[in-house]
């Protein structure tokens, strides 16, 4: 009888989850740099991804009512964002604008530009047990950085999004799992192919190099 | 057994290690007694740390950015439930829809598209119930003095027969008393 009533009482609780219109702004304020970072990895366009990520909390906004608590509110963002940058790369218009700044000419400038001022990459190259010069090593850094972008822009759609969730923003299995609404076998599928297909890449360009 | 710990791992085992899936464990073994397949793991994972690294650093910016993003968020929101307040509400949906058709008629006026000779009717007719207004007050006059009439119009004959029977009994009295007294030099003489 008490386990029915403590069961009965939970229903009501998750009846009644949603978010407060109240506490919106402090969601936008949390988790605004953490979409648009991962925004601007899919889409490695800052004008997009700042649309984008406009939109996904408009979006979530307007569905805020539905959320049910079943996973954090990160997590359903995150969700809503991937969604949000997978019917844009979609669209017919993206198409051709990703056609016009294909990769390796225009974009991946675009993201270089941001991480030739980012120390830690260079104290990661650095830690490399090797005698060469620091000079070299940044520019080793950056080639490589480049060679990655290229990479990532010819895995599929699903693997790029697996790719980055995990190694970017670091996030857990069964998180991404959530998010993509796959089994965690499948992502670790799409994981591993996704990284040997980088590496294959890296090999294949930095051979061609 | 001893051939496994001494072949270096394969591209797909360094893959594996870099995706966060463990290897055998005689290949776990080999990877810690091995200088050089660590080497290779390890230039594996800086590569992804470089890449993370670009990837926030490109996603970097100041505060102003953004506070600037939450505000034109915080807009959106507003002009959503906004737009979504307006039009549920009938009164605004008909308000609005007047204004839109007053509106139109205004730039349908000036852009020539209603014409003023499709206008002029309308003021002829006008007109006309202005006149029918007229011949109205006319029959109410008329009506009147119908009213204030000692007999009806249709009852007239009757009326002016009515009149007349007597007189044409008195001349038929007259002539008869006329007849009877003929023979008499009294009445002959009046």
């Amino acid at each position: 009888m008490n386990c029915a009533a403590a069961e009965l009482q939970l229903k009501d609780v998750e009846a009644e989850t949603g978010i407060a219109e109240q506490d919106f702004d402090a969601i936008i304020r949390q988790h605004q740099r953490r979409i648009y970072r991962i925004l601007m990895a899919i889409t490695r366009n800052p004008d997009t991804a700042e649309t984008l990520t406009q939109e996904c909390f408009l979006r979530a906004f307007q569905k805020r009512t539905s959320f049910r608590g079943e996973s954090s509110v990160g997590t359903w963002l995150v969700r809503i964002a991937i969604n949000l940058a997978r019917d844009q790369a979609r669209s017919p218009r993206a198409g051709f604008w990703k056609k016009l700044f294909s990769p390796g000419t225009g974009d991946s400038a675009r993201m270089g530009s941001a991480h030739d001022g980012a120390p830690d990459v260079l104290s990661e190259m650095e830690s490399l047990p090797d005698g060469r010069s620091s000079a070299e090593k940044q520019f080793l850094a950056r080639e490589q950085v480049d060679l990655m972008w290229k990479a990532v822009a010819k895995l599929t759609e699903r693997q790029r999004a697996i790719f980055l969730l995990r190694f970017v923003e670091e996030m857990s299995l069964d998180e991404i799992a959530t998010i993509t609404q796959l089994r965690i076998s499948s992502v670790k599928t799409h994981l591993w192919r996704a990284t040997a297909a980088v590496r294959q890449q890296l090999r294949q360009q930095g051979s061609a190099a | 057994m001893n051939e496994h710990l001494n072949v270096h791992l394969n591209s797909e085992e360094i893959s594996q290690m870099v995706a966060g899936e463990r290897l055998w464990p005689n290949r776990q073994i080999h990877l810690e007694s091995c200088p050089q397949c660590a080497a290779e793991l390890g230039e594996a994972r800086a590569q992804l740390a470089g890449f993370r690294q670009s990837v926030r650093a490109a996603a970097e910016h100041p505060e102003v950015f953004w506070g600037r993003q939450r505000y034109v968020i915080g807009c959106r929101i507003s002009d959503a439930q906004l737009w979504r307040h307006r039009w549920l509400r009938p009164v605004w949906l008909a308000t609005a829809t007047a204004a839109a058709a007053a509106i139109v008629f205004v730039f349908a006026l000036a852009l020539g598209v209603v014409n003023v000779h499709r206008i002029a009717p309308a003021i002829t007719q006008t007109a006309q119930i202005s006149a029918q207004s007229d011949s109205d007050d006319l029959l109410l006059a008329d009506v009147q003095a119908e009213l204030q009439r000692d007999v009806p119009a249709a009852l007239e004959p009757a009326h002016l027969l009515m009149e007349r029977v007597p007189q044409a009994s008195a001349q038929r009295a007259v002539r008869r008393v006329l007849k009877v007294n003929s023979s008499s030099p009294t009445v002959r003489e009046f």
